[in-house]
C-alpha cells in the first residue's frame, strides 16, 4: 500500500513537528516505533518484566508531554532512551531490594515465549537469563547502562557519550571494565560451554 | 600490539588493525582465552534477548500512555475576558499528582518570573489556576492556596486568588 509505506518512511523529525501541534496519530507512531527498542533496554536495565514495562510507560509520557524540550542535537531516539534510562535507574532505586527475576512466575506481563535455548551453551534458557542478571547486578547503575546501551540499543559510543554526560574514552573504558565483571562471573558458573 | 590494547579492542572495538589483532591472538594463549570469554557473554546476551511484549501488552500500554498525556486538556475550563489566547481553569487537585508547569508564579510576585520547564508535585487540596494552550497542554500554574475545607470563605479566598493573578497581566 503506497500510503503505508509513505508512513513508514515519515522521520521522526516530521511526526514530531506535528505532535507538538496535538496530532494524536503522530504520537501513536512515535510510540509505536520506538516502544520495542525502550522495552529492550530497561528489561535489561531492570531484569524485571512489570517493572520494565512501567519504566517504559514513564519515559514514554514523559518524552511525549515534554516535545518541546527535544532539541534535536541528537536523534529522537537517543533522547528517548536517556528517558527511558533515567526511568529504569529512578525505579530501580527504588526497588533495589527486589529479587530481578523470579523463575517461577507465573505472571509474564504478556510476553510471548517464542525464544528458543541455545543448546550450544548447554544451559535452559531461564537458568542463563538468572546468571546473566546476576552478573548484570554486579555493575553499577551507570556502568550497566552504557553497557546495555552498546550491547542491546547498537548506539555507538558518541551517542552513549551524549546520551551519559561522558567523553567518549570513557564509554569505551566502561564497556571494557563492563566486560570483565561480567565474564569473569560468567566464567565461575559451572555448566555454561 | 600489547595485550591490554587487544583485550580493549576486544570489547570495545575502536578500529585497530584486523590482521595484526589476529596475528597477536594466535600467538598469545592470554589474549586466546580472553576472546573466548568475549564470545561467551556474547552468546549468553543473544541467547536471553528480552522477549517482546504481545501486541495487546502494547496497545493497553499506548492507551494509559496517551491517556496521561492528554490529561491536561480534559481539565474544566472557565473561559475569561482579556485572556482569549490561553485557556484558563480553576483545578482543585483531589489527590497528588505531578504536572508540567512551564512556570511557576509566587502569590506576592507582582511581575512573575517564568521557570523552565519541570514536573511539579501538586498536594492534595491545593487549588490551582490552569493556563492550558489547547494543543500543548498546561503552559502554566499559579498555586491559589491549599483548600483545607469545602467551606465557601475557602472559595472565596480563591476566586480573589484568580483575580489578582489574572490582573497581574499577560506573561512571557
Ligand atoms: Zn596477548
Amino acid at each position: 500500500m503506497p500510503e503505508a509505506q509513505a508512513d513508514v518512511l515519515t522521520p521522526d523529525e516530521v511526526l514530531i513537528g506535528l505532535a507538538r501541534e496535538g496530532d494524536r496519530g503522530a504520537r501513536e507512531e512515535l510510540f509505536r516505533r520506538h516502544v520495542g527498542i525502550a522495552h529492550r533496554v530497561a528489561y535489561r536495565l531492570l531484569g524485571h518484566e512489570q517493572d520494565a514495562q512501567d519504566a517504559v510507560q514513564d519515559a514514554l509520557v514523559k518524552a511525549l508531554k515534554h516535545l518541546e524540550d527535544f532539541d534535536g542535537r541528537s536523534g529522537f531516539r537517543t533522547w528517548l532512551l536517556r528517558i527511558v534510562t533515567n526511568a529504569s535507574l529512578d525505579s530501580g532505586r527504588k526497588r533495589r531490594r527486589r529479587p530481578t527475576i523470579r523463575i517461577d512466575e507465573a505472571e509474564t506481563g504478556g510476553v510471548e515465549t517464542a525464544i528458543q535455548d541455545d543448546p550450544a551453551l548447554g544451559m535452559h534458557r531461564d537458568d542463563l537469563k538468572k546468571v546473566l542478571y546476576a552478573a548484570l547486578d554486579r555493575l553499577s547503575p551507570p556502568i550497566r547502562a552504557t553497557f546495555v546501551l552498546f550491547a542491546e540499543a547498537d548506539m555507538s559510543y558518541k551517542d552513549i557519550a551524549a546520551l551519559q554526560d561522558v567523553p567518549v574514552g570513557t564509554v569505551m573504558s566502561r564497556l571494557h571494565y563492563a566486560r570483565q565483571k561480567l565474564q569473569s562471573y560468567l566464567d565461575g558458573v559451572e555448566g555454561i560451554s | 600490539m600489547r595485550c591490554d590494547e587487544v583485550m580493549r579492542e576486544l570489547s570495545a572495538p575502536g578500529g585497530l588493525d584486523e590482521s595484526s589483532l589476529a596475528e597477536h591472538l594466535s600467538a598469545c594463549p592470554r589474549c586466546m582465552a580472553w576472546s573466548a570469554q568475549v564470545d561467551k557473554l556474547n552468546r549468553v546476551w543473544n541467547a536471553t534477548r528480552p522477549e517482546e511484549p504481545s501486541s495487546s501488552a502494547f496497545d493497553t500500554m499506548w492507551a494509559k500512555t496517551e491517556a496521561m498525556v492528554s490529561e491536561p486538556e480534559i481539565l474544566p475550563f472557565v473561559s475569561a475576558s482579556g485572556w482569549k489566547r490561553w485557556g484558563l481553569a480553576l483545578v482543585t487537585v483531589a489527590q497528588a499528582a505531578v504536572i508540567l508547569i512551564a512556570g511557576m508564579y509566587g502569590l506576592s510576585r507582582p511581575t512573575p518570573a517564568i521557570a523552565s520547564m519541570h514536573d511539579y508535585r501538586v498536594e492534595e487540596g491545593t487549588t490551582l489556576v490552569v493556563r492550558l494552550d489547547g494543543s500543548r497542554g498546561v503552559i502554566s500554574a499559579i498555586e491559589v492556596r491549599p483548600q483545607r475545607g469545602e467551606s465557601d470563605t475557602d472559595m472565596v479566598a480563591a476566586d480573589l486568588d484568580v483575580l489578582n493573578y489574572m490582573e497581574s497581566g499577560p506573561f512571557e
